[in-house]
């Protein structure tokens, strides 16, 4: 099963990922685009000590394949290890960039 | 006349003598007024104009009214300048006149003195700011009246040296609890391509400011966050200073940002409260300079729209202070590939949603406020309109500053209005109190 490893860019250092910027160069550093190709359901392993994925950085990571792949379709892509609180934020990520913003400024 | 030179006295002698007769007078003049030329301070004479957008910003043509050491007036009282209130969250007009007042005096007195006539820091945004262009200022500023409550904050946030305070009577930290100045390189240093790969200083200051926030409710609610707690705090702060980042920098999205926070218990009212302050400070292009610059063709399209919409409504607003209030709203960002995914432009109500259920109390006195100051604009969430809210069949949230949060009527210019001065950059501040009757009777009913 090909992986996803948060370590990578937490290093240890911090116990958090955050900021669309790093969720974007995060996609294009596991090359995630090919990753949503992949036949195989994909792994993405959180960090023990990570508490906290920031909406922001979810989405620059994965909207293109929530989008891409469909709600149900992301979820039977990839697989998230992680604890119960940062599965409960990806869930949260997850239904928030389905929603509707133009509903404001349109 | 005695001094006189008598009549066929040579021209040299007469002359001689009418310099004499100067010279005593000159000395007998120094002597009346009691001393010699009063000296210039060594590190004044020293010290060069230093250029900061800031104080260019608080005294127009700055450098033109800069005055070197020798071009001030020796012989002028040492200014004093009165402090009443610093506090972008209750008196934001009044607290950029203060920090005018100090940008001309340090332009032209050789000495001042810098009287804070308030009992407690409540807001450490001007701090911050002032913390920002110290650096630039003359060392005119020598001594003045404190209390001892806001020298406990100054120290425990570390700002007292960059603000070149000494505290020598300071002996305890009672009752504060603080998380000291964070801070990011300036703008624009950043050499490696992949910054983003390695971990981040807003991530470092998240890390730091949960745990701090942690220590506040142990000691005021004897409680702590949840895992939830935790990611929510974390996403908030995390996201605004993300937010920082991009808008103050817009060309390389790589800004400058200074953060600091505090708890103090103090008395209120007859009683003890725990009174939480928290401001976030970027230098360099304000939220609505940003977004006009780099927003995505569509949604610069819908800012017109939005802008159109409240000029109908009658809004007295600039244009540049409705903008800033459109992008506060969710699912505005300036970020093109963010805004075409729709995997952007909801921290700032995130932040807002976490600041509100930190400060949840059953008292309208203790309620949350924030204060966002960029540009020319001010928002001010207190009251009423602290939080945006989500209408029926919305997902996204609105907070539109009027009784219905709608475009159809102008925002409440008690609450969002322009400002006398036009600051570059983005000052967030924030203060809510932790309420341990509310968290009480929370926890016992085991929500």
């Amino acid at each position: 099963m090909p992986e996803i490893e948060l370590a990578r860019l937490t290093r240890g250092d911090v116990r958090n990922l955050s900021g669309q910027e790093r969720g974007l160069r995060a996609r294009e550093e596991f090359d995630v685009d090919a990753l949503d190709r992949e036949a195989e359901p994909v792994l993405v392993k959180v960090p023990r000590d990570l508490d906290t994925i920031s909406p922001s950085f979810f989405r620059g990571m994965f909207s293109v394949s929530i989008l891409t792949l469909g709600v149900a379709g992301f979820w039977s892509h990839y697989v998230f290890d992680a604890s119960p609180a940062v599965l409960e934020q990806v869930q949260d990520a997850v239904s928030g960039t389905i929603r509707d913003r133009n509903q404001i400024l349109s | 006349m005695a001094n006189s030179a008598p009549p066929g006295a040579p021209i040299a002698e007469r002359l001689n003598r009418k310099r004499y007769a100067r010279s005593q007078l000159s000395a007998e003049a120094r002597r009346l007024r009691g001393s010699s030329k009063p000296p210039i301070p060594k590190d004044v004479l020293a010290f060069r104009y230093r250029p900061h957008a800031m104080l260019t910003a608080l005294l127009q043509n700055r450098e033109h009214k800069w005055r070197s050491a020798l071009k001030r007036d020796r012989w002028a009282d040492p200014s004093q300048v009165s402090l009443q209130r610093l506090s972008f969250l209750d008196a934001p007009e009044e607290t950029l006149d203060c920090l005018s007042k100090l940008t001309a005096i340090e332009a032209t007195a050789l000495k001042a003195q810098i009287d804070f006539d308030f009992e407690y820091v409540e807001d450490i945004g001007p701090f911050l700011v002032m913390q920002d262009f110290w650096h630039c200022f003359a060392p005119v500023f020598t001594g003045g009246t404190i209390y001892p409550a806001v020298q406990k904050v100054l120290f425990a946030l570390g700002l007292n040296r960059p603000l070149g305070m000494h505290f020598p009577t300071l002996r305890s930290l009672r009752d504060v609890w603080a998380l000291p100045v964070q801070r990011r390189r300036a703008a624009g240093s950043t050499a490696s391509d992949d910054r983003y790969l390695e971990p981040q200083t807003s991530e470092i200051a998240a890390d730091r400011l949960v745990d701090e926030i942690n220590i506040w409710l142990n000691a005021a609610v004897e409680a702590e966050l949840t895992d939830q707690g935790r990611g929510n705090i974390k996403s908030m702060i995390t996201e605004l200073l993300d937010n920082a980042e991009r808008h103050s920098s817009y060309e390389n999205k790589d800004g400058s940002w200074s953060l600091a926070a505090f708890m103090a218990k103090r008395p209120v009212d007859g009683e003890m409260r725990f009174l939480c302050y928290f401001a976030i400070l970027s230098t360099g292009s304000s939220i609505e300079e940003s977004l006009r610059a780099t927003a995505p063709a569509e949604l610069s399209e819908k800012l017109r729209n939005f802008v159109e919409a409240m000029r109908m409504s009658k809004a007295r607003q600039s244009d540049e202070t409705l903008i800033t209030l459109a992008a506060l709203q969710d699912g505005v960002t300036r970020d093109e590939r963010a805004y075409e995914a729709g995997s952007g432009g909801y921290g700032f109500m995130h932040f807002v949603d976490a600041v509100n259920i930190l400060g949840l109390s059953n008292r309208a006195e203790l309620r949350p406020k924030i204060t966002i100051i960029s540009g020319r604009s001010c928002i001010r969430l207190k009251d009423r309109y602290i939080r945006g809210v989500r209408r029926e069949g919305e997902a996204v949230r609105r907070l539109l500053f009027n009784p219905s949060n709608s475009l159809g009527e102008a925002p409440d210019d008690q609450f969002v209005h322009d400002l006398p001065v036009r600051l570059p950059g983005t000052v967030i501040s924030v203060g809510f109190t932790l309420d341990p009757d509310f968290y009480r009777t929370t926890l016992n009913a085991g929500d």
